[in-house]
C-alpha cells in the first residue's frame, strides 16, 4: 500500500532548527500530495471494509432496510453451515489447485521457449500476450460460443475422433466421477468434494489457464533476463545438458518469481467471479458457483432475496481463508528467497 | 511559502474529479453491456420482458370519445378516473423499466397518452434492459431510485416491508379504482398488510403452442389434444427426422415454473400450512410423465437444439410443441412470422383438472418521490383499462382489468383468448410458490428438477430433498 510509503522522515539527530522546519514542511507537503488518495482510500476502501465488518454482525439484509439488530455471530454460523457456501468453497478449491499449478508451469515453459533465440520471438510474445490484455468478459463470451454443443470445440473433437456430444456449459458430473465410471464404478453417491470439479467447471478452468498463462509469462520473461549468461556458459563447459541447465540453474533462480506468481494466482483464483458470472451464473447445479459470485448474488443478485449481512460474513470468512493459505505458502515456498511482500 | 500554495492548488486539481464523480448520480440507464441472459428465457416472471414487437397500429386512439375532451382516455373501463388526482404542477417523474427497444416503444406510447391527460407532468424515461433487480436494489440503497418503475414480487418482497414503496390506496380511492377491477388474484400479490403498493400491468399464462404445419403432416388435429395420452402421442408422432434435421415433438423444460403447471393439473399444492405439500404420488407421476417424454426422445431441452429457450426452438422449427406463455405471441410474430401455430389449453390428465400458471408484474412508485400525486396518477393510469386496451391491441400483452376480458378483440384473436382464459383458471405463480419466500422456494425446486433432467437424481429422492428444504424455507 502506498500508505506505508508516506512514512514521515524523522530528521537526523543534531540537525539545525531550520532544517527541522524544512523537514516538517516537506512532511506536510507530502501528506497534502497524498491526501486525495488517502481520502478516497479511507472512504471507499477502509470505510466500506469497516462497514461490511459491522453489518456482518447485524441482520441488515439490504442497506435500504428500515431497521436492524445485532445478532452476534449468527451470520458466521449460518455462512459456515450454508450448503451453497460449502459448494462454492469446494469449487474455488479445485479452481485454485488446478489453475495455479497448470498456469504457473505453463507460464514458465512458455517464457523459457520465448526466451530462446528463435525467429520472430517478439511477434510471438505479442501474440501470446493478446489474451491477457483482452477483457475477461469478452474472452468468456467467445468461449461460450466455442463451448456450444454445436460449437467449435465439439467440432474439433469430432475431427479427431473424440466424443463430441458434450454440452459443456451444462455438465454437472464431476471429472473424477467420470473417470472412475470408465472402470465401472458408480460414483454418483460420493460426497461432492470427491467427485471432483464438474465438466463445466473444468472447461472454465481450461479457458482461464489459457488466458492467464501469458500474464505470468511476462513476469517470468523479465526474471529470465536477470539470470546471468555466465552461469549457463560455465554449466555448458562442465557438460550440463539443456535439460540439466533448466532444472539446476533456471528453475532455482526463478524461485522468487515463482513464489510471487503462485501467491498472486492463489489470491486471484480464490476470488474468481467474472467467468462464472458471464458463462454459467454458477450452474449447472451450482457446480461453477464461486464464493465471490455467491456473495454478489446474496447482496444484489437477480431473483434472490437480498441478505447483505450474511454475504458480508461470507466475505470475511473467504478473506480469512485466503489469508491463511497465503501465509502457509509463504512459509513453505519463500524459504531462502528474498522478501517480496 | 509558494511551494505550499502550489501543493494546495495541485491538491484541489486532484480532488475536483473525485468530487465530481461523487455528485454524478444520474447515470443513464441501460448501458447494459452485460447482455448475457438468454432472451427472457428462464424467468417467466419477466413475462413481458421477453422480446416483443409493437405491431403496425401502435397507437390506435381509444374508441369512443364522449363529452370529456379526452374521450374515454380518462375513464374507460371500470378502473376509475385518474384525472381526479391533483398532480403537482411541473412535476418531473423518472421512470425505469426492463425490456428491449420494442417494449420501450410500447411504454413511451403509454407515457404520451398520459401526457395528453396531464400536460404539466414531465416524464423522463430511463430503461434498464438487463439486471433490472440489481439496478433497482442498488438505486434504493443509494437513494437514487426512479419515481415510477416496474415491480416484480422479488422487488416487492425487498422493498414493501421497508416502507420504500408508495402506498396507492388513498389515490385509488380518489380516482375510484379498486383492486376488484383486476383479474383474479393479480392485484393482491402487490398488497401487504392490506395496503396496495403496486398494480398489475399485464399478465401471461401458460398454454401449449402447437405448430399446425407439423401437426398436419403427422395427421394430428391440435384441437383434439385434450388428454396427457393425446399429448404424448402427438409428441411421439411429430418427432421426425435425423441428425441436424431432427424435429422433436415437444420442447421440454425443467424450470419449475413450467413443470408445476402439470403438477397443478393433478391437483397438487406447493406448500400448505407452512409445509411442503408437493411430495405426493400425484406429483411424482406428473413429473414422471413430463420426464418420460424427454427420456423417450420425443422432447428436447432448448439448448440441445441450439436455442436459448423453448420459444426460440419453436420459432426455428426445431420442436413441434412448446409449453410457454402469452409472451410467445408477440415474440413469434416478430422472430418467426412464417410459423403457423395455435395455442391450446394445457392437456389434462385422466381425473385431473384444467391448470395453468399465471405470471404478472406491476407498476409501482417510490415512497420517497418528490411528486407522490403525479407518480400515483401515472401508476393508476398505466394500469387502467384506458391504457391497457391500446397495449392489448398492439398484441404486446394481455390486460389485467376484468373490464377488458369481454373485449371484441378476443373474438378475432383465438390464441390470445386461450391465454386470457388460462388467466382465469390458472394459478398465480407468485402466490403458489409462497409469495414472501418465492425466490428460495423456486430455487430449491429448480435444483431438484434440474438434477432429475441432468440425470443426477431420481424423481422421488429429488422431491424428498426439495420438500425438506421447502418446509425449512416456508416455516421460517
Amino acid at each position: 500500500m502506498a500508505v506505508q510509503a508516506a512514512q514521515p522522515g524523522g530528521g537526523p539527530p543534531g540537525a539545525s532548527q531550520s532544517g527541522k522546519m524544512m523537514q516538517r514542511r516537506e512532511t506536510i507537503a507530502g501528506y497534502l500530495f497524498l491526501s486525495p488518495y488517502l481520502i478516497t482510500t479511507a472512504i471507499f476502501f477502509v470505510g466500506l471494509l469497516l462497514y461490511a465488518f459491522f453489518i456482518s454482525f447485524t441482520n441488515l439484509r439490504a442497506t435500504f432496510q428500515a431497521s436492524y439488530e445485532f445478532v452476534g455471530l449468527q451470520n458466521y454460523v449460518e455462512a459456515l453451515t450454508d450448503r451453497e457456501f460449502h459448494k462454492s468453497l469446494i469449487n474455488a478449491f479445485w479452481y485454485f489447485i488446478i489453475v495455479t499449478t497448470l498456469q504457473t508451469a505453463g507460464a514458465i515453459a512458455l517464457a523459457v521457449i520465448l526466451n530462446a533465440p528463435i525467429k520472430a520471438r517478439r511477434l510471438y510474445r505479442t501474440l501470446f500476450y493478446a489474451p491477457s490484455v483482452t477483457s475477461s468478459v469478452v474472452i468468456s463470451m467467445i468461449f461460450l460460443w466455442l463451448y456450444l454443443r454445436t460449437g467449435f470445440i465439439n467440432y474439433a473433437f469430432s475431427m479427431i475422433g473424440l466424443p463430441s456430444g458434450t454440452n459443456w456449459m451444462a455438465s454437472p458430473n464431476g471429472i473424477f466421477q467420470n473417470v472412475v465410471s470408465l472402470f465401472g464404478i458408480d460414483a454418483s453417491g460420493w460426497p461432492y468434494f470427491l467427485k471432483g470439479p464438474s465438466v463445466t467447471w473444468t472447461a472454465i478452468m481450461a479457458m482461464n489457464i489459457f488466458t492467464t498463462i501469458p500474464t505470468f509469462m511476462v513476469m517470468f520473461l523479465a526474471a529470465l533476463q536477470n539470470i546471468p549468461d555466465q552461469l549457463y556458459e560455465a554449466a555448458g563447459i562442465d557438460g550440463a545438458s539443456a535439460w540439466q541447465q533448466f532444472w539446476q540453474i533456471t528453475l532455482p533462480l526463478l524461485r522468487p518469481t515463482i513464489v510471487l506468481v503462485i501467491v498472486l494466482s492463489t489470491i486471484g483464483t480464490l476470488q474468481v467471479f467474472d467467468q462464472a458470472f458471464v458463462m454459467t451464473k454458477g450452474g449447472p447445479l451450482d457446480t461453477s458457483l464461486t464464493p465471490v459470485l455467491l456473495i454478489y448474488t446474496k447482496t444484489l443478485g437477480e431473483d434472490t432475496p437480498a441478505n447483505a449481512s450474511l454475504a458480508a460474513a461470507m466475505a470475511f470468512i473467504l478473506a480469512a481463508i485466503i489469508f491463511i493459505i497465503t501465509l502457509i505458502q509463504r512459509r513453505y515456498l519463500e524459504r531462502g528467497t528474498e522478501q517480496y511482500f | 511559502m509558494s511551494r505550499r500554495i502550489y501543493a494546495l492548488i495541485l491538491l484541489l486539481v486532484l480532488l475536483i474529479p473525485i468530487l465530481a464523480a461523487c455528485g454524478q448520480t444520474d447515470q443513464p440507464g441501460g448501458t447494459g453491456a452485460e447482455a448475457t441472459q438468454p432472451a427472457g428465457a428462464e424467468t417467466p416472471a419477466a413475462a413481458a420482458a421477453t422480446p416483443t414487437a409493437l405491431s403496425e397500429q401502435g397507437e390506435t386512439p381509444p374508441p369512443g370519445g364522449g363529452a370529456s375532451p379526452f374521450g374515454d382516455l380518462a375513464t374507460a373501463g371500470s378502473t376509475g378516473d385518474v384525472t381526479k388526482i391533483q398532480v403537482e404542477d411541473g412535476a418531473e417523474l423518472r421512470v425505469a423499466t426492463w425490456g428491449d427497444p420494442s417494449e420501450q416503444e410500447v411504454n413511451q406510447a403509454a407515457f404520451d397518452r398520459f401526457k395528453q391527460l396531464f400536460p404539466n407532468v414531465n416524464i423522463v424515461y430511463q430503461p434498464v434492459p438487463t439486471e433490472f433487480q440489481t439496478t433497482m436494489k442498488a438505486d434504493m440503497a443509494g437513494n437514487t431510485e426512479p419515481d415510477v418503475f416496474y415491480l416484480d414480487t422479488s422487488l416487492m418482497n425487498a422493498f414493501a416491508p421497508n416502507g420504500l414503496l408508495l402506498q396507492l390506496d388513498d389515490y385509488m380511492q380518489q380516482a375510484g379504482v379498486s383492486v376488484d377491477g383486476y383479474i383474479g388474484e393479480l392485484a393482491q400479490i402487490f398488497q401487504l398488510d392490506g395496503k396496495t403498493y403496486g398494480l398489475p400491468k399485464d399478465f401471461g399464462a401458460l398454454a401449449l403452442f402447437v405448430n399446425t404445419d407439423m401437426a398436419q403432416q403427422a395427421g394430428i388435429d391440435p384441437q383434439n389434444i385434450k388428454t396427457w395420452d393425446d399429448w404424448n402421442n402427438a409428441a411421439q408422432q411429430m418427432t421426425q427426422g435425423e441428425g441436424n434435421e431432427k424435429v422433436f415433438g415437444q420442447c421440454t423444460s425443467h424450470d419449475i415454473q413450467r413443470v408445476a403447471a402439470l403438477w397443478f393439473a393433478r391437483g397438487a399444492e406447493i406448500a400448505e400450512n407452512n409445509q411442503a405439500a408437493f411430495n405426493t404420488e400425484d406429483v411424482v407421476q406428473a413429473t414422471q410423465f413430463w420426464y418420460d417424454m424427454y427420456r423417450n426422445g420425443y422432447a428436447a431441452l432448448p439448448n440441445e437444439v441450439g436455442a436459448d429457450w423453448c420459444g426460440q426452438a419453436f420459432g426455428e422449427g426445431k420442436v413441434a410443441m412448446a409449453l410457454e406463455g402469452g409472451w410467445m405471441i408477440p415474440f413469434l410474430r416478430r422472430e418467426a412470422p412464417d410459423v403457423n401455430y395455435v395455442a391450446i389449453p394445457i392437456p389434462q390428465p385422466e381425473g385431473g383438472q384444467q391448470a395453468s400458471l399465471v405470471f404478472t408484474n406491476a407498476w409501482a412508485a417510490s415512497a420517497r418521490t418528490q411528486y407522490p400525486n403525479a407518480a400515483a396518477a401515472l401508476v393508476l393510469f398505466l394500469t387502467s383499462a384506458a391504457n391497457q386496451k391500446p397495449i392489448m391491441e398492439t398484441g404486446f400483452a394481455l390486460p389485467t382489468v376484468t373490464a377488458l376480458l369481454d373485449d371484441p378483440y378476443f373474438e378475432q384473436h383465438p390464441n390470445e383468448r386461450v391465454i386470457a382464459e388460462a388467466g382465469e383458471y390458472g394459478r398465480v405463480a407468485d402466490l403458489v410458490f409462497t409469495r414472501e419466500h418465492k425466490d428460495d422456494v423456486i430455487k430449491s425446486l429448480n435444483t431438484a428438477m434440474e438434477s432429475i433432467w441432468l440425470g443426477q437424481q431420481d424423481i422421488q429422492p429429488a422431491l424428498d430433498q426439495a420438500a425438506q428444504e421447502v418446509t425449512q424455507i416456508v416455516s421460517q
